[in-house]
């Protein structure tokens, strides 16, 4: 019997088909602000992808120049005596120490080639 | 033109609407709001609110359309979405409650009583059902699933789907004779 009362609600409650006041015109608001933010989202993203990309990148720079640690400090005086003259060479002081202790004190700790015993035999 | 092309060929307003085509999702959403409004209204008993359940729905069909297989039929993949959402809203809000009762036996009914009914009438009596009553008399009754199926998607008892499903009945029954709607004077309990 209840088999007969459940047809006549399913039949009935199938044809009922209200009118909503919902407009598309918000449905359409909400898709594009959903889509904004999808894109935005995106954006984000790459922008967070690109970034992380940029730092392995220098960190990988970095590790395989030659110019690193101990040796950029070396490299750096290196330069920096060259663009000096022979005579000034040698007393020139980077910091608290003239080039010529710093010579000898990176060939002391076997980090130069051995050469002459001081700059200026070197130059 | 394109209006024509769609009351042809569904699976084209389909694929249109995969595309992001406004004109087609409009024409989607006028063509189906009724229906889909109508399910939405047996769950949440509030129209504004239903409403904005509704909306949601569409968003979500948009939003899914691209995973649309063309596999069974498209009209009941939005149901599906809909009592879905329908059921979220109940249960976000916490407004479905189980009541575990022993099974009463279904008293007859006679066709007749609700012979004359309009469809708003059945609605009114079915909003009127309490939440836990309502969600599983809709899903068994006029959706169509199973009591496993409900159990699954309610998150309850096999044994609470079918107490609710008889509860509700019988609710319904009473609150079809209490407000006398048209054709009930034949109704016997």
């Amino acid at each position: 019997m209840s088999e007969s009362f459940d047809e006549k609600i399913r039949k009935t409650a199938s044809h009922f088909r209200p009118e909503p006041n919902l407009k598309w015109s918000s449905v359409e608001k909400r898709l594009e602000v959903q889509q904004g933010a999808k894109k935005q989202m995106m954006y984000n993203w790459i922008a967070v992808a690109a970034g992380i990309a940029l730092i392995a990148l220098s960190v990988f720079v970095f590790q395989s120049s030659p110019t690193s640690g101990t040796e950029h400090s070396l490299y750096v005086s290196a330069r920096h005596i060259s663009d000096l003259s022979t005579a000034e060479a040698p007393n020139h002081r980077l910091g608290r120490y003239s080039v010529n202790e710093i010579y000898n004190a990176y060939q002391s700790a076997g980090l130069l080639p051995s050469a002459s015993s001081d700059l200026n035999g070197r130059r | 033109m394109l209006l024509k092309i769609y009351t042809v060929d569904e699976n084209k307003l389909i694929r249109r609407c995969q595309d992001n085509d406004r004109t087609a999702q409009k024409y989607l959403f006028e063509k189906y709001k009724s229906t889909l409004y109508g399910i939405i209204l047996r769950y949440v008993k509030n129209s504004a609110t239903a409403e904005d359940v509704l909306s949601d729905v569409f968003i979500q069909i948009f939003d899914k359309v691209g995973s649309y297989q063309f596999k069974g039929s498209f009209e009941g993949w939005m149901k599906r979405i809909a009592v879905n959402h329908a059921l979220m809203h109940l249960r976000k809000h916490k407004n479905m409650t189980y009541t575990e009762e022993d099974f009463i036996l279904d008293q007859p009914q006679s066709p007749e009583a609700i012979e004359e009914l309009e469809e708003q009438d059945i609605l009114a009596c079915i909003q009127e059902l309490p939440d836990g009553y309502r969600s599983v008399f809709n899903l068994y009754v006029i959706e169509g699933y199973k009591h496993r199926e409900i159990a699954e998607m309610l998150d309850i008892s096999i044994h609470t789907s079918k107490s609710q499903l008889i509860m509700a009945r019988k609710k319904l029954k009473e609150l079809l004779k209490r407000n006398n709607y048209p054709g009930l004077q034949n109704y016997r309990s």
